[in-house]
Parts: structure tokens; sequence; C-alpha cells
């Protein structure tokens, strides 16, 4: 199946405001990107403002350049992996310390950053991650194991403890 | 430390009825005659306080702790959501958010789903049955909400999956 054709019967749903939340977001996100799909959302009508809407919030591939050449300012904690592969010894892990508890310097960065961080042997993390839209958070995703994908979303205000004391974040 | 304030206290046939209520499962976007998907949702906390590893969660803890300081993990909820392709399942968190999973498509290289964490994150992930996708959430007493999702699902032609790697049920 195409991703066309898995987006196909939606586009309808779409057009008449029957999608919400999740659903809505992963058309969306598909019509974006998809020429085909949006000539046909627009023979149902206009593309109109949600498309534009969308668009605008895509991040494109040309992203990952930007966060390439951000890495410098991200903690001293975090490795430092480009969005491209990078060849590494499978061992590589050894070599860093384990992540200081709340990737104080990736919030300080203060930016909209996606790290994908790959490793040697296991799966990029873009194999298994399609899309993604952190609303505007930090986040790192990286592979742990051959079978675990991690997404670590910077969320920099506590939400229940409401102190916000330094170290409390993970 | 705060602790104890939220769920975590609760007598555990009560935290038993409280999983209960928090999941739930919307009906599917279209009758789409497919085998359903399980997906194991796993909420834990963890923090570098110290405090101990849950035991239920302890090959959660071994592969959080190659990346972050880990000295804190505890299993809050365990929900097996059992889904239709398209379909949406629901988890809450202890912040009141909620976490979305809908299962689109079996491929070959796993199974397409959508997750949300409310306010939080938007992804599509591609998961081999089995496999986990560990989310990094909100941050919650003096640690962080871990959102873990692993699905297992039948592949094509009736092949048997593996069991999920996390093998102890709550009681
Ligand atoms: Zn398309």
């Amino acid at each position: 199946m195409t991703a066309c054709q898995r987006y196909e019967d939606r586009l309808e749903a779409l057009h008449d405001g029957e999608l919400t939340g999740l659903s809505r977001w992963r058309v969306g996100r598909h019509v974006a990107s998809c020429a085909h799909c949006r000539a046909e959302l627009d023979s149902l009508r206009g593309i109109g403002e949600f498309l534009r809407e969308e668009v605008a919030r895509d991040p494109a591939p040309d992203l990952w350049a930007a966060i390439a050449a951000r890495l410098p300012e991200l903690d001293a904690g975090l490795e430092r992996r480009s969005a491209t592969a990078v060849a590494r010894p499978a061992a590589r892990r050894r070599r860093f310390a384990p992540l200081p508890i709340g990737l104080g310097g990736l919030v300080a960065a203060a930016a909209v950053l996606v790290l994908w961080l790959k490793t040697p042997g296991l799966p990029a993390p873009d194999a298994v991650i399609e899309d993604l839209d952190s609303m505007g958070r930090p986040v790192a995703v990286l592979p742990a194991d051959e079978k675990s994908t991690i997404i670590w979303v910077l969320d920099p205000k506590p939400v229940a403890s409401g102190e916000g004391e330094a170290g409390a974040q993970i | 430390m705060r602790r104890s304030r939220h769920a975590l206290g609760l007598p555990l046939g009560l935290s038993l009825l409280l999983l209960a209520s928090l999941a739930r499962a919307e009906g599917p976007a279209d009758p789409a005659p497919r085998r359903p998907v399980r997906v194991e949702a796993m909420i834990v906390y963890v923090s570098s306080q110290p405090g101990g590893i849950d035991p239920r969660a302890r090959e959660l803890a071994t592969m959080l702790e190659k990346e972050f300081k880990l000295q804190t993990l505890r299993v809050l909820r365990m929900q097996q959501l059992s889904l239709a392709l398209r379909q949406m399942g629901q988890v809450e968190l202890p912040t009141g958010h909620w976490v979305s999973v809908q299962p689109e498509e079996i491929t070959p290289q796993g199974l397409r789903m959508g997750v949300e964490v409310q306010g939080m994150l938007r992804t599509q992930v591609r998961v081999p049955s089995g496999n986990q996708v560990v989310i990094g959430a909100y941050s919650w007493e003096d640690g962080r909400i871990v959102v873990r999702l692993a699905p297992t699902y039948e592949a094509e032609e009736g092949a048997v999956v593996p069991p999920p790697p996390e093998a102890a049920p709550l009681p």
C-alpha cells in the first residue's frame, strides 16, 4: 500500500473537518508533502488556510542541517552526532558518561531542536521515526538497542510539583 | 522529596480500578477488518534521585541507564491496549495529559502507528512486533514521566509474534 493509498480515503474526512487530533495531524502532514494528495484535496476544495498552516509547521529535511549547525551549543554531556549517519565504532557509547539529568544545555539552547542520534549496528532512528512534531520543544531521538528507540522530549517546566528546582529534570 | 501525593501510594486494588478507568479506546475510524494489534503501554516515573528500581521494569531501567543517570524507576501504570488498525487507544498520564496511540498499518518494517503525548509530541513511528518506543515526557515530582509503547501483532500469514519483552504484569 502506498502512502497515498493509505491517506486517500481520509482526504474527504479531512476536507469535511471530521478528523481531529492525531488523525488530522497525520493526514495533514502527508498532504503537506504530497503533491498528488494535495491536488486531490484541492479538487475537494481550495487548499485554504489549513494547508498553509500545516506547511508552515512542516519540519522540512533542511531543518537537520540547521540542527547540525547548532550542535556545538548543546550540553557537553550529550553525544554530538549529526543528522546524517556518522561512522563510529560500535562500542563508542562507552566513551561517554551517561547523559546528565535534564540535558540542561539543550534547554539553554532554547531552540527547536531535533537531534537524531545514530549508533552503528543499531537501527537508524529515522527508520523508526517517520515523522515527529515536538511542538517547539527540543527533542533527542536515539536508538538504545536493537529493539528500542528513545524519543526524549525536553520539558523544562515541572508540571505537578511546581517548584521547578534545579536538577529536577531527568 | 515529594512522593505519594499521587496514585502511587494507593492500595493495589484501588490502583487497579484506577488503571481500568484511565485507559480507554475509541471506536475505529473505519471498520478495517484486520487482526487486532496489542500495544503495551507502560507509564513509569524516572528520577536521578535515589529511590530504587521497580522489578517489573528492570529491562527498561537497564536500557535507560545507558543514556541517563537513573536511580529511580517506578511503574505507575501498565495497560494492554487491544486495537484494530486506525482505532485509537488512550492512556492518561499522572500529569493529566493523555497519550494516544493509533495503529495505522502493518508493514514489512513494522507496525506504523501514530503516537501523541498531549501538548508535547506527535509522531509517526514504525515499530516491529516486540520492539519498543520509549518517550521521555513530562517533568513530574523530581523526575520525568516516561512512556514505553511496545506493540505486538500477528505478522502476515498467521506467524506467531514474540511475547512482549516485559514479562511481569501487575499481580
Ligand atoms: Zn499522497
